[in-house]
């Protein structure tokens, strides 16, 4: 077996070999590479990608923010709009959906059946997009979930709550900040979070609806 | 092999299918027997539920974004009575309401 | 039978009665959601990897792996957390598919082990 780059795993528990992840992931990992499939450099550079950063989807609603026709070309056809802020998802991946609150709507995006989301635009999703609280909860009492976030969306402010059942992976266009003019790019990148995205906070200086 | 499904259009009333199948869908248990306004008629896609098995899905189904008021779905609802919810199904679960 | 003809053949209970599958989870009462992120083990990104790299070269699709993951079983689906029933799910997907093989699998588990005993 040609593993040049085949890693070790963390010191070996007692219990069965299959059961323990790091096992398992490593052995999966070695042998998809050794049938061919995938190399182990475009293993390797996969691994390296998967960790925190600004969502891409973030520089879409940045510029949508900025600029209200390319908002209006992102809510009407979001594949065209996200290549052409330079941000493209793949022909080969799920189509995407944004949904833009207003001061009278305001959108949550859950999957109940698994956790789907668009990895092209947002990376790897947090932890608590795939708890079963999140999933069975949030259809259900959305905005006790958003409660949780620390959120309160007013009574006169319709909650929709979006459930990505199936082939298309949604996104919140969340409420500019009131400091939008007068702050940098980068630091309303920061804010644009996967929390906002996905419809559970504001992004940080927006006032309330 | 495949039903002809009944085609709705944006503002039908549908009834989501009273069936709880085993196998692989993409139809939540908290939406089946609720009734919902078609809101968008999204395209056709292969079907899921074949796919999940390796077979290719074909011809596609019709996927509706469907869109159902909370105070129908949930007895308890506890939010405002306007809050909705959309859920995207496929035409084999709805019938006209 | 398709899954048309199953549709038509009406309503399943499952042993316990409820009519709901396992990782069917909208609406069910749960507590407070933990709002913390932390980030992706080491393993947990190797299985993150697999699964879209897999994905991208078609040797899977995602509804083939949601299926598998679907089909883990209630216990198993309970106890295991989002990226091991994705690891799990994932290894029988290949091992069906001929991409792994049994023995394969458990000669490269065993070699792991005695490295690392080393």
């Amino acid at each position: 077996m040609n593993t040049p780059h085949a890693h070790q795993p963390r010191t070996a528990e007692a219990g069965i070999l299959q059961d323990n992840p790091d096992y398992l992931a490593l052995a999966v990992r070695n042998l998809v590479v050794a049938s061919g499939l995938i190399s182990d450099d475009e293993f390797e550079n996969a691994v390296a990608l998967r960790v925190p950063g600004i969502p891409p989807a973030a520089h879409v609603v940045l510029k949508a923010w900025r600029d209200p026709d390319f908002k209006a070309r992102l809510l009407d056809d979001p594949h065209g709009a996200c290549a052409e802020a330079g941000y493209p998802v793949p022909t080969t991946a799920p189509r995407v959906g944004f949904f833009a609150n207003t001061p009278d709507i305001h959108h949550v995006v859950v999957c109940t059946l698994c956790s789907c989301h668009s990895r092209p635009l947002l990376g790897v999703p947090p932890a608590w997009y795939k708890t079963h609280e999140y999933r069975a909860r949030t259809v259900r009492e959305p905005r006790a979930v958003l409660a949780d976030f620390g959120t309160t969306i007013p009574d006169h402010v319709t909650v929709r709550v979006h459930d990505a059942s199936a082939d298309l992976r949604y996104l919140v266009l969340p409420l500019a900040p009131a400091d939008l003019a007068t702050s940098s790019d980068a630091d309303l990148l920061q804010r644009i979070t996967a929390e906002s995205l996905f419809g559970v906070r504001h992004v940080d200086g927006c006032s309330d609806h | 092999m495949t039903t002809t499904a009944t085609q709705h259009t944006i503002g039908d009333r549908v009834r989501v299918r009273r069936a709880f199948p085993p196998g692989h869908f993409r139809t939540p248990a908290y939406v089946r027997g609720r009734t919902g306004v078609i809101v968008t008629v999204i395209g056709t896609f292969p079907d899921p539920e074949e796919l999940a098995y390796g077979r290719d899905g074909m011809p596609g189904r019709t996927l509706y974004r469907v869109r159902f008021n909370q105070t129908d779905l949930w007895t308890d609802y506890t939010g405002s009575r306007a809050d909705t919810l959309d859920i995207d199904l496929y035409d084999h679960w709805l019938d006209q309401a | 039978m398709t899954a048309a003809e199953s549709h038509r053949a009406g309503t399943f209970a499952t042993k316990s009665g409820e009519p709901r599958r396992h990782h069917d989870v909208g609406g069910l009462a749960a507590g407070p959601v933990d709002t913390s992120t932390h980030d992706l083990d080491e393993w947990e990104k190797r299985t993150d990897a697999l699964v879209y790299l897999l994905s991208a070269r078609k040797a899977i699709r995602v509804d083939e792996l949601r299926r598998a993951i679907e089909s883990l079983g209630p216990a198993e689906y309970a106890d295991a957390t989002y990226y091991h029933r994705w690891l799990h799910a994932l290894t029988r997907l290949l091992l069906e598919k001929g991409v792994l093989t049994v023995s394969g699998l458990a000669n490269e588990l065993a070699r792991l082990n005695a490295h690392d005993r080393e």
